[in-house]
Parts: structure tokens; C-alpha cells; sequence
């Protein structure tokens, strides 16, 4: 194949891998969410390098962007690049230990406080290394945390590119679902200006009806997850957010929803079980594992520990777009953006959401235990903490909080983390249910 | 008998010498219901225009900040923290009002904590925009018209647009006089110190206004008296103090220790409150959507970095400063990414820049002494060079 004519040593290493998980993974046929995974990956790279190669225009987003609404822009003269997608792939198939460690260092070093979260740290720097692509111009949204609105602070500083900001309200209500579905007309306007492009409204149909069928097919995988035994690894779970915020509307992310679905109801219907002991279920309520997806099968192999939710994964499909006019499809991408995105639903706004989503998933995955993964930089989910331990109390859930980052392994060697685990399940799950029983 | 500067300052000294100041406990045995906010952005003049008084919330310097952290975790700053507690522990009982936002995620945290663990009479949350643009204007403004219509569903007290024109004015009047004292910091031997202009502009936010603009008058008064004697140089270093959230004067007095004078500052419970008016000509509630969204900014605002950096430009030469000291409380994300812009744009134009991180309400002196005597040492070197 022919790569991209700015050939970084990050994404080349990123392709290779992939390519060599390509060779592994397709030997396991059944293995059907790692195959298309790593398929649509690829697509990603291809268009990227070709991206870069043909001379379309680059558009920067931050990974709140609903990647439907830029669907609308052809795809053969635009290419919408998300500042974290970097650090992303690299967790997912990269070296984290190597790359995302030294890209965090980069920002450090140029004055980017340490505390800031290292999604954005290693985002400002992959900018500061030249390791990205220079955009054409940038369209940043206010969410979900500060992190993300202080990185678009220094990016529309750096960039001297066209750049519009859109903000994203507190609540969901109705008008503010409008609010936001106004800026993203404003937001149309300014790229097509700045562009010389012409969105196109027949696309953005199109890409709302792919959308939407990814999200049906993710409402059933959601439901599939439920039933004791689990039958598909918790690794998955922790793969969706990263498939939907990049490839939402886009042919490869319905791709991998209807891979994904039919990988879980393949092994529910060879009776396939994820451990081979006395099942413990644990929700899964913050940013995921990424920085060594191993781990989720160290949790199943050692502790008999399953994911079958996390706080990425579950998505509502109920709130399908209507693509029935402009106006209706522009308020239900803003709906899906404010009430259907990781993060952006639960900690943007207020707790309830937050506290709300907690219960409903303890309850419908019939949770024995509830962790909550402490990323450091993650402020507004550590302000909730407190809140959360009541909650846990209230509804009998043991809680397991423990620091540590996402994409960063030199924060918490896993080591420490596996123990903290083996300590909690022996000390206070076990017993606890025992007690039950 | 004359007064003295001395005793003119005793007025802002009795509004930060306890939570529950003496002003406070006056408005409220005259039947005026306090109303606690923790941020630059939501309009003093909406809640005075309502009969009630305004008061910006600070933390106490010294409090065991346990209560809060058990809800905030310790991740995040010691301010919020700090707020918090006082809340959880009733040291802000006196307070019938509590209006929370989210210009931060640590303040939106706090704040929600407060209004679930506890809640005053009247609760209120208010999303500030972090875009500043046109549409942006106009939904705060809609905040604000929600924000008057629960506020006087509670207090019963209809607010009208002269009302508002009325406290509009009156709050333009404390600015204009917040600005005309913090000019006398621009001689070459300032008339104020910037630990007592931090008295003042944060005396301003815990005291009705209506105490507040005698006060000020006549220290103002006494002070431009006192000027024309004013000759010479301190010949200390003048310094531009900016960053995130300081409601503590004795840092800066701390600071001003170690042969420097903070002639300007850049910060919310200083400069940035009262630079900008509000436009009198406009509709009130439109002035004050206007006015406070895109007055000085904060970087919370998620494109204003350039606004803010040609402000604090502006200022510096205005003040004729020597350098800046960045300061911001450790955790604050969003000065803590601002601070890459600062360093970037001040070694361009050969700005010196100390950046310090602190914990809110102590530090260390040794270490921060150390720092600061090897900054004006930078600073003289600069000088002498030139």
C-alpha cells in the first residue's frame, strides 16, 4: 500500500501493528469484533494517508464532535482529523508506554500543567511534534471538561487556522437541544466559507440513516449483554466509545456494530462463557482501560471478573435522528451529542445523569460490584465521587475507586492495579456475597 | 479629625474579616436576604436590582478542608474544596440564596455537592457559555431572564427594568471607582499596594454596594491627596500578577515582601471584575448578558486566550510592569493549560514570567521566597542589560 507522504514514525509503527494483529486475529475467524476493529483501523489510516496524499482539506475536531453532522462535507474533499484519535489507536494498537508517554512529556515540557488529563496532553503533543496533520481549519466543541475546552484554548492559539467553537449547555432540554442545533448551522456556514466547500445536506441524510442503523444494532448488542453467563469478553465493551466517536454516520462504524452483534449472539448460541468460574460482574462507571486492553482478560482469567457495561458502552437508541427535514436532523445529532455521547451525558452537566445512569446499570447488568476507574486528570469525575460512595451504600453495591490513567501506563504500573483488584474481591466482594447467598 | 488611609481601609478589612462581616449581618437585621455565588460571571446588578445582596463566596484560609475533600476527592483544588466545607459545616448558613455554575468543572462539582448536601432556601444553577459569540449572548441572556423570574418567584419582588438601569449604574460606579483607585498603582511609587487593592476588590464582592462606593470614596479621596507628595521610585520590581482564582491578600503582601509591587493584576477577584462597564444604552438585561460574558475573560472560554493575553498586554504597559507572575491553584485545569500560551506568547516578546502553583490559603515561604528573590533578581539583570 501507499502511506501518506508524511510518514511519522507513530502512525507507521500504529499501521504495522495493525497489520500484525491483522495476521493473528484472522486466523480466529469467530473473532469477529477484533477482526473489524482492526478492518475499519485500517480504513481510518487509508483515508488518513490518502487524506494527506491528495490534498483534501483537513478539518480538526476534538472528539466530541459528532462525527455525523461532518459527514455532510464530501468525504472525497474533506477529511475530519480528532485530535485524540492518535492517542487512541495507540492505546488500542500501539506502544502506549512509548508514544502517548512521550507526546505527554512533549506538552509538559511546553508548560501544559501535569494535572491537565493526558488525552489532551498527548494531543497538544502530537501538535507540538509536527506528528499530525496541519489543518485547513478547526471546529472544537466546549465538551466534555475542561481539559478538552483549555486544550481548544491552546489549539486556536497554535494553529492560526480558521477556528469556531461551539458551546455545549448544561442541561438537554429542549432549548438547548435548539441552542446547539442553531451553532451547528453557524458551524456549517464557517467551514463551508473557509473551506470553499459545499456541505451537502443529501450526505448528511445518508450519514443520519447509517447512524442510525449503528445505533439499533449497538440498542440490541446493549440488551445481549445482560444474560448470565457472559458470553463476550469485557474488553469489547470498552472498544464502542472509540469506534463511535470516530466512525459515527460513516459506513465502517455500522460495519463494526453488526460485527460485533453478531459475534455476541454466535457465542450465546454455542453457549460460549467468558470465565470459567463463578461469575462476578462489575460495572464499569468512567474512562476505560485503553492503556492495556489486557487487562479486562486478566480481570475474566484471574478473578473470574467480567465487564458486561461500562459507562462508554451503553448507548441509548432511542434517540434515533429523524431525517425527515434540516432542522429535525440538526437537533437530533445535537440530541445525540448532548444526550447519547460518553461523557458529554453523564459528567458535562449535572449529577443526576451521572448518579441515574449508575443505578440503571448496576440494576440491569445485575452488578455484584461497581469500580470506578480514576483517571487522574478526569476533575468533574472526581467531584462526584463523594456522591457516588453514598449512592453505592444505598443501593448495597460494593465500590472499588482507584487512581489511575487511561492512556498513561507510568501513572499506575498494572501490577499495582491488579492487586488493588485481588485485594478488593477477596476482602469485601466475596465475602459480601457470600453473605448473600 | 481627619481620616486616615489607614482607618479608610478598616472598611474593606471588616468585609473580609469574617465570612458572616459585619455589613452582612447589618443588610440582613434591615430584612435583605443574602445570596451566595461563587463566580465572575453571573451579574451582581440582577440580584441587587431584586432587594437582595450579592455575596461572591470565598474560602478561609486555615479550615480543615476534610468535609469537602471526602465529596471532591483530592483531585481537585483547594478552593472548591475549602468552599465546600464551610458549606457542609454551616459556616454558611447566613446565606438564603445559593446560585452555582460551571465556568469550572471544580466550581460546577462544588456547587452541585452544595445544592444536594446542602441547600439553601433558593437554589439556582446557571450554565455560563464557554463561546462567546452572538448566539452565545443571547441563550446567557435567556440564563439570566430565567434566573430574575425564579429569583422573583422566591423573593415575591417583581424586578424591573429600572431596577436594573438603577443597580446597572451603581455597580458602574463601584468599577469606575475600583479602577480610578487601582490607577494610583501606576506611579513609580504606587499609592496602593496590591495586597490592599486585593483588600478592596474583594471587599467589593462580600459588602452591599451600597457600603461599599462611600468607602471607597473616601479612600479614593485621601489617597489622590496624598499623591501629589509622591515622588521617586519604590525601585522595587513592578509585577503584573495574573492566573487563576485569589481571594487571599496576604499572599500577595507575601509577595510584595521580597522587593516587589504588584501594580496590576489580572485576576477575578481583581481587575477582570471591574474593568469592563456595563453600556447603559443598551436593554438591562441585554447589557448584562453582554457585559458579563465577554468582559476580561477566564479561560474558560474556550477561545479566548488572544482576548485575553492583548488585556493583559494592554494592562502591563498601562502599569508600566516589569514582569508577570502566573500564578494559578494547583489542579486548576484551566489555568493550568493557559499557562503554555503565556510562556509561549511572554518569552516572545521578553516578558520575564514566574509561574507559581499554590494550594489555596497557605504555602510554603522558604520555597516561594527562593522563587520570588531570584525572579526580581531576573528582573534587575533584564533591566540593567537594557
Amino acid at each position: 500500500m501507499i502511506l501518506g507522504k508524511e510518514r511519522w514514525q507513530v502512525w507507521e509503527e500504529a499501521y504495522e501493528s495493525i497489520e500484525i494483529l491483522e495476521d493473528i486475529f484472522s486466523v480466529a475467524s469467530d473473532d469477529r469484533t477484533h477482526n473489524a476493529l482492526l478492518k475499519i483501523y485500517k480504513g481510518y489510516f487509508h483515508d488518513l494517508f490518502t487524506a494527506i496524499d491528495k490534498g483534501k482539506k483537513i478539518v480538526y475536531g476534538n472528539f466530541a464532535v459528532p462525527g455525523t453532522l461532518m459527514r455532510g462535507f464530501d468525504t472525497d474533499k474533506v477529511f475530519w482529523y480528532q485530535l485524540e484519535a492518535l492517542s487512541v489507536i495507540q492505546s488500542l494498537v500501539g506502544e502506549p508506554g512509548v508514544w502517548n508517554s512521550k507526546l505527554a512529556d512533549a506538552a509538559e515540557e511546553g508548560g501544559m500543567a501535569p494535572e491537565i488529563c493526558s488525552v489532551d496532553r498527548i494531543a497538544h503533543g502530537s501538535w507540538l511534534n509536527k506528528v499530525v496533520p496541519k489543518p485547513d481549519a478547526c471546529f472544537y466543541l466546549t465538551t466534555p471538561c475542561d481539559s478538552q475546552t483549555c486544550l481548544v484554548n491552546n489549539m486556536v492559539n497554535e494553529t492560526g487556522k480558521p477556528t469556531i467553537v461551539l458551546d455545549m449547555p448544561y442541561q438537554a432540554r429542549d432549548e438547548d437541544i435548539r441552542y446547539v442545533a442553531r451553532q451547528f448551522r453557524v458551524v456549517i456556514k464557517f467551514l463551508e466559507d473557509n473551506l470553499k466547500i459545499k456541505y451537502d445536506f443529501g450526505r448528511l441524510k445518508h450519514a443520519c440513516e447509517v447512524y442510525n442503523k449503528m445505533m439499533v444494532n449497538i440498542a440490541d448488542w446493549v440488551e445481549l449483554r445482560r444474560p448470565r453467563p457472559s458470553a463476550q469478553p469485557s474488553e469489547t465493551v470498552s472498544l464502542m466509545a472509540a469506534v463511535v466517536t470516530v466512525f459515527s454516520g460513516h459506513q465502517s462504524g455500522l460495519d463494526y456494530a453488526t460485527e460485533t452483534l453478531a459475534e455476541i449472539k454466535d457465542f450465546q448460541s454455542r453457549g460460549i462463557k467468558t470465565v470459567s468460574g463463578d461469575e462476578l460482574r462489575a460495572i464499569w462507571m468512567g474512562t476505560p482501560y485503553w492503556t492495556d486492553l489486557n487487562f479486562y482478560n486478566w480481570l475474566e482469567g484471574e478473578l473470574n471478573i467480567t465487564v458486561p457495561m461500562d459507562m462508554f458502552g451503553y448507548y441509548h437508541a432511542g434517540n434515533l435522528i429523524d431525517t425527515s427535514s434540516e432542522e429535525k436532523m440538526m437537533e437530533g445529532i445535537a440530541r445525540n451529542a448532548m444526550r447519547n455521547f460518553p461523557m458529554t451525558r453523564q459528567l458535562l452537566g449535572s449529577y443526576e445523569d451521572y448518579l441515574g445512569d449508575y443505578r440503571m446499570l448496576c440494576r440491569h447488568y445485575d452488578a455484584d460490584f461497581a469500580v470506578i476507574p480514576g483517571h487522574l486528570g478526569c476533575t468533574h469525575g472526581w467531584g462526584i465521587s463523594g456522591l457516588m460512595r453514598e449512592e453505592s451504600e444505598r443501593m448495597g453495591i460494593p465500590l472499588l475507586m482507584f487512581e489511575f490513567d487511561m492512556l498513561d501506563p507510568r501513572v499506575k504500573p498494572r501490577d499495582d492495579v491488579e492487586i488493588i483488584f485481588k485485594n478488593f474481591v477477596d476482602d469485601i466482594v466475596l465475602p459480601k456475597k457470600a453473605a448473600r447467598t | 479629625m481627619e481620616k486616615t488611609n489607614e482607618m479608610l481601609m478598616k472598611s474593606f478589612n471588616r468585609a473580609l474579616s469574617e465570612l458572616n462581616n459585619p455589613y452582612i449581618k447589618e443588610a440582613q437585621s434591615n430584612g435583605k436576604k443574602v445570596i451566595g455565588l461563587f463566580c465572575s460571571y453571573i451579574p451582581l446588578e440582577l440580584i441587587a436590582a431584586g432587594g437582595m445582596v450579592p455575596y461572591r463566596l470565598k474560602g478561609q484560609p486555615g479550615k480543615d478542608i476534610g468535609a469537602g475533600t471526602t465529596y471532591l476527592s483530592t483531585r481537585l483544588c483547594t478552593f472548591s474544596r475549602n468552599a465546600l466545607s464551610l458549606a457542609l459545616e454551616n459556616d454558611y448558613s447566613f446565606l438564603s440564596g445559593f446560585i452555582g455554575n460551571n465556568t469550572c468543572d471544580q466550581i460546577r462539582r462544588a456547587s452541585q455537592n452544595w445544592i444536594i448536601k446542602k441547600p439553601a432556601q433558593f437554589n439556582h444553577f446557571i450554565h455560563i457559555p464557554r463561546v462567546y459569540g452572538e448566539e452565545n449572548v443571547s441563550f446567557f441572556k435567556d440564563q439570566l431572564i430565567e434566573l430574575k423570574q425564579e429569583l422573583e418567584e422566591w423573593s415575591g419582588k417583581k424586578i424591573s427594568d429600572d431596577d436594573l438601569l438603577k443597580e446597572n449604574l451603581k455597580y458602574n460606579k463601584a468599577r469606575e471607582l475600583l479602577r480610578k483607585l487601582s490607577m494610583l498603582r501606576k506611579y513609580n511609587k504606587p499609592v496602593l499596594s496590591g495586597s490592599e487593592m486585593l483588600t478592596i476588590s474583594a471587599a467589593y464582592h462580600q459588602m452591599p454596594v451600597n457600603d461599599f462606593i462611600p468607602a471607597a470614596e473616601s479612600l479614593l479621596e485621601n489617597l489622590l491627596k496624598e499623591k501629589t507628595s509622591d515622588k521617586g521610585s519604590s525601585g522595587k520590581a513592578r509585577i503584573l500578577l495574573c492566573g487563576g482564582m485569589i481571594d487571599e491578600p496576604d499572599y500577595i503582601a507575601f509577595i510584595e515582601e521580597q522587593d516587589i509591587d504588584v501594580v496590576a493584576d489580572a485576576v477575578c477577584f481583581g481587575m477582570r471584575s471591574y474593568r469592563d462597564d456595563v453600556d447603559m444604552k443598551m436593554d438591562p438585561m441585554e447589557a448584562l448578558a453582554e457585559r458579563y460574558l465577554t468582559h476580561f475573560p477566564c479561560p474558560h472560554i474556550g477561545e479566548s486566550f488572544s482576548k485575553r493575553w492583548e488585556t493583559i498586554k494592554q494592562v502591563y504597559k498601562e502599569y508600566n510592569a516589569d514582569g508577570i507572575i502566573f500564578q494559578r491553584l494547583k489542579f486548576c485545569q484551566i489555568w493550568g493549560v493557559d499557562s503554555h500560551n503565556m510562556s509561549g506568547e511572554c518569552e516572545e516578546m521578553g516578558i520575564p514570567l514566574l509561574t507559581l502553583e499554590r494550594e489555596y490559603g497557605f504555602f510554603s515561604t522558604g520555597q516561594l521566597k527562593t522563587r520570588l528573590q531570584a525572579f526580581v533578581e531576573l528582573i534587575e539583570e533584564r533591566k540593567e542589560a537594557v
